[in-house]
């Protein structure tokens, strides 16, 4: 039974896929192309709400590659609850983000409409395929097929130059990060002789440290690309140039918290070896304090939320990092539904304006109470304001990393709060308050684009409340839980106070010169460089890997094959001068002749 | 299976040389009947090995459809055939290649009969050198193999100018780099050089073997002394490697294909360079083991530098036909690290990259192709933006690419993780790491590649129309294959691991 249901999860976005992709009539039509993705998802949905409510257990092998000498391949599909809960936050956040997509890429013509429910098809496969993965080697190929489904959804518009620069960007990014993975991977294969996950937990014990620290920091390096962590989160904010539903779902809520997910599945091989949990603590701090502060400057809507994302991915790593899994994928789960509702609740907003420029926008609360209505919610959610999920989710990390021990990380993160905060009530208060939408009349978004908003709303707002019942169904991995602890009271209040912030400088205008103006400020400098990593790689590109194509292409073309050449050219010169020797008159060949008789007595005899 | 069943391998192998001898008496004008009489004798072999492949039985093992016939017993040469787990994926691949070629070239314009007649000669060749146990007839059929593709190239070439710089700029300039009738030249000429080591080769084992025969099996496992082994493996190293686009003999490859027609790219690229792979494995390391493990240092350190070479090459190419041909020299790297591996996942990778690299660079060649057909160019900062005036060319490219760079799905990857698995289980563990940045590598360019020429804006006058006809079929053909291998690669690995498993039990000895 549950193995029917796994597959009534993640087969239905696979057929309509299949039937997408190789029947051209049916993505011609917009009614069925949109239907059958969406069918898939409702089913997919569906089957993960069963799952969820049986708590399903399952683990089901079967073999891939085959091998006799060394040890085969093998793939399979596993449930746990960990699985379970990620399979329905993906199809229900799948789910919504398809129906909100009929409204938002109303405009675009049949056949690449067609064509976005096609790859949106193939995300929801790839991304349940990736949850229920029981093989590293198969977790791995998911992982790519989820890859390339962000690379096809971010140049979706690929007539546009940016969009088509994001797209690749993106792949390579991940892409590099996947070198790692791969080697990695195939490290702890070297040591362990499987990819199957139980096994690897169970053999990992025996490995050297060293070896075992080396793979796991490579497998990480992976997660670090796909999770846009520092340092390769460059590519997520550039793949805001996809349709904002695309941001929504791969961008915010599944893929790219990949990382989080693969961390928290080799979490009892990470615990094994001693520096690897620290490592990813600090990363995932670091980068949640870059991805703050550099969304303090954006001005477009969709840039501050990636960073956001960023940011946010961070925490889930830090806590994974100081040893709390269970913490960074409570935090997981409320993000994939507040962020996944901003970013449609942005998409509104575009969609509407037809710009991303927060200072273009502005008075849209009176114009789009629903929108606005919603958004605040979300960043409410997202600044960790008591009742909604951010809040909770928000600050068990903080909590956790305050009584661990882990004093550095905790200012760091709390800082990072009150950051938060700031940076998502700016654009509140711009975008719905500011003066910069005069002379615009944007329109309420349709009930089909609403509808799912209000529903990813609710969630925001409930997902919170199931935090008993999250950690007892993912089976009481929190360790402690302080209710006594003041940390709450601090990240609150800190919260609270960027909004006040916010509110001061971007609504009553204080220090407005300072901080909006002062472009020449060095801090916003920085900051809008993003520390200039972006330029970091475009320098690697350039330079190195450009560089290193001319030497190897020029050696190639003009030395190897240039001495190929000129063996043949001094072949025929020397055939020219030889020619030169067949003049076609006796006497030279009999002055030759004899030559020959002379030296060859004198060589034979040494006579004469 | 003994010598009284049907005689399937030589279907096979004979009947597009009977193809062949039947087009010489079509008149030229008969523009359908030479196309389908190509077709059905293409078809023909596809079936033969479609039937070979279903009914190999992996649990046997060994060589199978075995025929015998003895040719000139005093010098111990035969008509021998069968195949194996190897062989059989690689006869395979010819088949499907030779029709996807067929499909590939139908609207060649000028002296099709011709086209087709040299085709059909070629991939007879191809055949024969696939399933042959006997290295005299292996080495005629090698010959067979070459020696169309200098017509080939030379008449229905394109050319395509070079500019001669660097100290050598004289010669480059002399030679005429760049035309069609250099790129035949050159290939045929390198190829020949290649060949001339191999029959050494082969006439030293037959020597110094003093069994007094050519035949393979009977030469599996005879004593040759050591320091001779190395020796002989040299030249065959030398005589295959240069088909198999080894560094830095693959000078060849680059001018060669990117000259070729397209159907003659296709068959090049993916057939012929794996019989230089499959000659340096099977006679090679089969035939001389102990220079196997002497050598494989060597060979897999040379395969290292081909990936991240070939991939870098390709990165710096501004012809599309280029950008093919050098990822060929990278991919075939891939091939002849696993080969170099001497292990089970290492040498199954090797072959199962043989039979991807193939359909893929068959692929891609086709594609290739159609794009100049359609565009009249070949220089890639020239294009831009056809995604939207060949959306189908478009997707099947990303196909391509996608299996280039080792997507998990395509095929591409199967083989490639195997190679890599291997490569970490080898001596030399260190090769993972360069390789998988090849991979990289790979990546960059490939990608790169697809967005310059169909992302961005559409800006061309002209009408650039998408894939027509038949056209469809070979694409649809190859891709599907690379898609249904990259799923279930259990179908090829089934019969490729039995052979690796005897091959190496024989190797390791």
């Amino acid at each position: 039974m549950e193995l029917f249901l796994l597959f009534a999860v993640f087969i239905p976005p696979l057929i309509s896929f299949t039937v997408n992709g190789l029947v051209l009539p049916v993505r011609r039509n917009r009614v069925w192309s949109s239907g059958i993705s969406i069918g898939s998802v409702f089913i997919s949905t569906l089957a993960s709400l069963l799952l969820l409510l049986e708590r399903a257990k399952l683990e089901f092998v079967f073999e891939w590659i085959p091998a006799k000498i060394l040890p085969p391949v093998h793939f399979g599909f596993f449930l746990d609850p960990i699985a379970v809960l990620m399979l329905f936050v993906v199809s229900v956040v799948a789910l919504m983000v398809q129906i909100y997509s009929l409204g938002y890429m109303s405009e675009e013509e049949p056949l690449s409409f067609g064509r976005y429910y096609t790859f949106h098809s193939l995300f929801a496969f790839s991304m349940q395929g990736f949850v229920v993965s029981y093989s590293l080697l198969q977790v791995y190929v998911f992982w790519e097929l989820v890859g390339l489904c962000s690379y096809l959804l971010i140049g979706f518009w690929y007539q546009r130059p940016q969009a088509a620069r994001a797209a690749v960007k993106a792949f390579w990014i991940t892409r590099f990060g996947d070198v790692g993975f791969a080697i990695g991977m195939i490290l702890l294969w070297g040591a362990t002789g499987t990819f199957l996950l139980p096994e690897i937990y169970s053999k990992a014990s025996e490995v050297s440290k060293v070896y075992l620290l080396v793979s796991l920091l490579l497998v990480f390096w992976g997660a670090v690309g796909k999770s846009a962590q520092f340092p390769l989160h460059v590519w997520l904010p550039d793949a805001m140039e996809g349709p904002t539903p695309v941001s929504a779902l791969i961008h915010a809520a599944t893929m790219v918290v990949a990382g989080v997910y693969l961390v928290i599945r080799l979490f009892p091989v990470f615990e094994l070896v001693y520096p690897v949990l620290p490592v990813i603590m600090w990363i995932g701090c670091v980068t949640a304090f870059i991805g703050a502060a550099i969304a303090l400057v954006q001005d477009d809507i969709k840039r501050v939320l990636a960073y956001s994302t960023v940011s946010q991915i961070g925490y889930m790593m830090a806590v994974a990092g100081a040893g709390e899994a269970g913490l960074g994928f409570f935090h997981l789960f409320t993000h994939a539904f507040f962020k996944s509702l901003l970013f449609l609740a942005a998409g509104s907003v575009i969609h509407a304006l037809h710009t991303n420029n927060i200072w273009e926008m502005g008075g849209l609360s009176k114009r789009m109470p629903q929108t606005f209505f919603l958004f605040l919610v979300g960043a409410l959610a997202l600044s960790g304001i008591f009742p909604f999920s951010g809040y909770f989710s928000k600050d068990e990390i903080l909590v956790w990393m305050y009584h661990g021990g882990f004093k550095i990380p905790f200012l760091v993160l709390v800082f990072t709060a009150f950051l938060t905060a700031f940076y998502m009530f700016r654009v509140l208060f711009v975008a719905f308050f500011g003066k910069g939408g005069v002379g615009k009349r944007p329109e309420e978004s349709p009930l089909v684009m609403t509808l799912p908003m209000w529903v990813l709303g609710v969630f925001a707002i409930a997902s919170g409340f199931l935090k008993v019942w999250f950690f007892d169904f993912i089976g009481g991995t929190q360790k402690e839980v302080h209710h006594t602890s003041y940390v709450p009271y601090i990240s609150l209040g800190l919260s609270l106070f960027g909004i006040l912030c916010a509110w001061l400088v971007y609504e009553k205008g204080f220090l407005k010169n300072l901080l909006v103006e002062e472009r020449a400020l060095s801090v916003r400098y920085v900051l809008e460089r993003g520390f200039w990593i972006d330029s970091l790689y475009e320098w690697l590109y350039r330079r190195v890997l450009d560089g290193l194509s001319f030497i190897c292409g020029w050696f190639d073309r003009y030395i190897v094959d240039g001495l190929v050449n000129l063996v043949s050219w001094v072949t025929l010169e020397l055939s020219q001068y030889l020619r030169g020797i067949q003049t076609g008159r006796i006497q030279d060949y009999l002055y030759g002749i004899v030559v020959a008789i002379v030296l060859f007595i004198w060589l034979a005899f040494g006579v004469l | 299976m003994g010598t009284e069943t049907f005689p399937v391998l030589s279907l096979i192998v004979l009947s597009p040389f009977v193809g062949a001898i039947l087009l010489l008496i079509e008149p030229q004008r008969w523009y359908y009947a030479i196309r389908i009489t190509s077709l059905f004798f293409a078809l023909l072999s596809l079936l033969g090995s479609l039937y070979v492949f279903a009914c190999y039985d992996p649990s046997l093992g060994g060589f199978q459809f075995v025929e015998h016939y003895p040719l000139v017993p005093a010098l111990g040469i035969s008509y021998h055939v069968g195949v194996d787990g190897i062989s059989l994926v690689l006869v395979l691949l010819t088949a499907f290649i030779l029709v996807a070629g067929v499909f590939a070239s139908w609207t060649i314009s000028s002296r099709s009969k011709e086209f087709y007649i040299l085709l059909l000669l070629l991939v007879t060749g191809v055949f024969g050198v696939f399933v042959t146990l006997d290295l005299f007839i292996f080495f005629l059929f090698y010959e067979l193999a070459v020696l169309p593709m200098y017509l080939l190239i030379g008449v229905w070439g394109s050319s395509t100018t070079i500019p001669p710089k660097g100290p050598f700029k004289t010669a480059i300039r002399e030679m005429g780099v760049g035309g069609k009738e250099y790129g035949a030249m050159k290939l045929t000429l390198y190829l020949l050089f290649g060949s001339a080591f191999i029959l050494v080769g082969i006439l030293g084992i037959y020597g110094l073997s003093g069994a007094g025969t050519f035949d393979y099996q009977a030469l599996y496992g005879v004593e040759i002394p050591s320091h001779l082994q190395n020796w002989l493996f040299l030249l065959f190293y030398v005589g295959f490697g240069t088909l198999a686009g080894v560094w830095p003999i693959h000078t060849w490859s680059p001018d060669g294909h990117a000259a070729a027609p397209t159907a003659t790219s296709m068959m090049h690229a993916g057939v012929l360079m794996k019989l230089g792979a499959y000659g340096v494995i099977r006679i090679g390391m089969g035939l001389l083991p102990e220079a196997a493990h002497v050598f494989s240092p060597v060979i897999g350190t040379i395969a290292i530098v081909n990936i991240v070479y070939g991939a870098f090459g390709a990165m710096w190419q501004r012809d599309l036909k280029y950008v093919v041909a050098y990822s060929s020299v990278s991919h075939m790297g891939i091939v002849m690290l696993g080969a170099a591996t001497l292990n089970e996942m290492g040498i199954n990778g090797s072959v199962f990259q043989m039979f991807s690299h193939g359909i893929m660079t068959g692929l891609l060649f086709a594609l290739v192709g159609l794009v100049y057909e359609k565009a009249h160019t070949r220089e890639i900062l020239k294009m831009g933006g056809f995604a939207r005036c060949m959306p189908g060319i478009a997707t099947f490219f990303a196909i391509g690419g996608l299996t280039s760079l080792g997507l998990p799905g395509l095929s591409g990857f199967v083989a490639e993780v195997l190679v890599f698995m291997g490569a970490w289980k080898s001596k030399y563990s260190w090769w993972l790491v360069p390789a998988v940045f090849g991979a990289f590598i790979t990546a960059v360019y490939v990608l790169r590649v697809l967005k310059w020429i169909f992302f961005g804006p559409f800006d061309k006058k002209e009408h650039i129309g998408d894939a027509s006809g038949v056209e469809w079929i070979a694409l649809l053909l190859l891709s599907g294959i690379l898609v249904v291998m990259g799923l279930y690669p259990k179908l090829l690995l089934d019969p490729i691991d039995v052979a690796t498993v005897e091959f190496l039990e024989k190797v390791l000895r």
